[in-house]
């Protein structure tokens, strides 16, 4: 049985990273095709804590009512609320700054932040690798544990319709980070996640990232993105994706990138990883 | 079969009367015991999912089909800090950066003792070396700062680390469906970490709303009142042992396990619904008793 859509008093709340926020982009188009309210909660460069505090506020608050869809993009999981950032929305690479190989961290900021607080920041390079080292080898299942998390509140709000995406992959080279002293991702490498997909719960498998690919459109493209990495026209496909995901249709994968993921700056000092290939 | 448990001392081997003999005996199967004292979550964690990738583990007996797992997720605030001494001295840490735990009380004094630990004298050194490391929490004091950056950066959403670590092993189940598991907590959900102050907690109404009864599947069972509450703070002439509990409700445990694993509605009268809480935490007061456990 499926969610009765009903009335005009129903909400669309948005919960993430850059890849949520911007009215004018999918999530504008889904307000459009769905004809309900948006409000985007989601937040540039913050990561899935920031994402899920604000939720389970919602939720406390009864912001979110019955009938209502939550999407939520979950980012990286190394995007932590550090308390010593001023801006919690420059959580973006920090954990870089605890290793002591593959440290572009000052590389990519520079022209972002202001001296002094880079300053500040890397002061707390001894401190940031002690995070690291303290969450350990779980913290590879972080955004596992967060979508799973999600799966149990959508089972206590029945009627509200949860879809879940990550904009990353579950690694997201997090096994590289020496500090977390990950020894395997065997297992995280063989999850399957579709036990969880019930009425009003969906995680979609493919991250966004995977999905709309690298930012620099390929030569002899001239696509403008919006605040969201996303080009207008990537922006309406996927605003149509997310209303097929949440109607129950079969989704249009045919402009789903080919080539390469979007990625995030911090991280391209790897070797990209592998594009999912959605089935 | 194997029954292997994951676990910090409520699962720890301690022999002939602990309840992983008696279930050993009740089930006639051989038990494995991963569990060490003063462990967290994420190192029973850590250790099963070594377990499942990899069945070479020269410690431990290979994870085989219609094997089960039995979790007792100890509290989440028990994390692996490496300046440690050894990974049994997790519980407390938090505590030394916070400002709850030198106030001018008989409680704070007791629990200042505590994280102190004895004197170290020749006696207790030859004799009790164990039972210093793992009370003489002080040393760390100097770590204090690194503590609270940690705590403050994890934030509120911590209060719900071991929610997801029991949706997690939930997911865990799906995956591996020819395992049975069985999850307990060895603390309420909470166990007092919305109090302490670096994790800046606001509010606890959704964790106490939630509902887990959707997760007993076939092959997955989480309990849902904390094995704290079920064994308590025991003040009497009997002995227990250093799980925690007294022989006679170390049989009675064994036979709880014993009839959820075999689908039977368990027996929950010797309960005693007044929790034994780690002496890190007994200075915060007596937290309220969990939901009712409705065997279904």
């Amino acid at each position: 049985m499926h969610l009765e859509i009903s009335g005009d008093k129903m909400t669309i709340h948005i919960f993430g990273d850059s890849f949520g926020v911007d009215e004018v982009g999918w999530p504008h188009q889904l307000s459009k095709l769905k004809k309900e309210k948006v409000r985007c909660l989601a937040e540039a460069g913050t990561g899935p804590n920031d994402a899920l505090t604000k939720l389970v506020l919602q939720l406390e608050e009864e912001l979110i009512t019955p009938y209502d869809t939550v999407v939520v993009c979950l980012s990286d999981q190394k995007r932590l609320n550090f308390s010593f950032l001023k801006r919690k929305d420059s959580a973006c690479g920090i954990f870089q700054l605890g290793e002591d190989e593959n440290n572009h961290y000052l590389e990519h900021v520079l022209d972002d932040q202001g001296e002094e607080e880079i300053d500040t920041i890397v002061k707390y390079s001894p401190v940031i690798k002690i995070i690291a080292q303290t969450l350990g080898p779980m913290f590879l299942y972080e955004n596992v544990k967060n979508i799973t998390f999600l799966h149990l509140i959508a089972n206590n709000f029945k009627k509200i319709r949860f879809i879940v995406f990550t904009c990353f992959s579950l690694n997201h080279y997090l096994s590289y980070y020496k500090n977390f002293n990950i020894k395997s991702t065997k297992l995280l490498d063989l999850l399957t996640f579709d036990s969880l997909d019930i009425d009003n719960f969906d995680y979609v498998k493919i991250p966004i990232g995977h999905i709309v690919g690298p930012k620099q459109p390929p030569r002899g493209h001239r696509h403008a993105h919006l605040l969201n990495h996303m080009t207008t026209e990537q922006n309406i496909k996927f605003g149509q994706l997310v209303y097929d995901v949440i109607m129950y249709n079969e989704i249009d994968k045919s402009w789903f990138v080919k080539t390469e993921p979007y990625d995030d700056p911090l991280e391209n000092c790897r070797e990209m990883e592998p594009l999912f290939i959605y089935e | 079969m194997t029954i292997h448990i994951y676990s910090d001392s409520f699962g720890e081997d301690y022999g002939s009367g602990a309840w992983p003999a008696e279930l050993e005996k009740l089930q006639n199967q051989e038990v494995f015991c991963n569990g060490k004292g003063g462990t967290g979550p994420n190192w029973s964690l850590r250790k099963l999912i070594r377990h499942l990738e990899d069945s070479s583990d020269r410690h431990s007996p290979p994870i085989k089909s219609l094997d089960t797992i039995i979790v007792l997720l100890s509290d989440q605030k028990r994390m692996e800090f490496p300046w440690l001494d050894h990974d049994g001295l997790a519980d407390g840490i938090f505590l030394l950066a916070e400002d709850i735990h030198e106030p001018n009380t008989d409680a704070g004094h007791t629990l200042l003792a505590h994280l102190k630990g004895d004197d170290i004298t020749e006696e207790n050194t030859i004799h009790g070396t164990e039972n210093q490391l793992r009370y003489g929490k002080y040393r760390y004091k100097k770590y204090a700062p690194e503590i609270k950056t940690v705590a403050n950066t994890l934030g509120p959403m911590y209060l719900y680390e071991n929610v997801k670590n029991i949706t997690f092993l939930h997911l865990l189940s799906k995956q591996f469906k020819k395992f049975n598991f069985l999850v307990f907590t060895c603390f309420s959900l909470d166990h007092h970490t919305s109090k302490y102050k670096n994790f800046n907690i606001k509010s606890t109404k959704l964790l106490h709303d939630l509902d887990f009864n959707y997760l007993n599947t076939p092959n997955f069972y989480y309990v849902s009142i904390p094995i704290s509450y079920m064994v308590g703070k025991y003040i009497g002439p009997e002995e227990f042992l250093d799980n925690h509990m007294t022989v006679e409700q170390n049989e009675k445990f064994a036979l709880f396990c014993n009839d959820i694993l075999n689908n039977n509605d368990p027996d929950t009268s010797w309960f005693v619904h007044k929790p034994y809480d780690d002496p890190f935490a007994e200075h915060q007061g007596t937290e309220p008793p969990p939901p009712t456990f409705i065997y279904e």
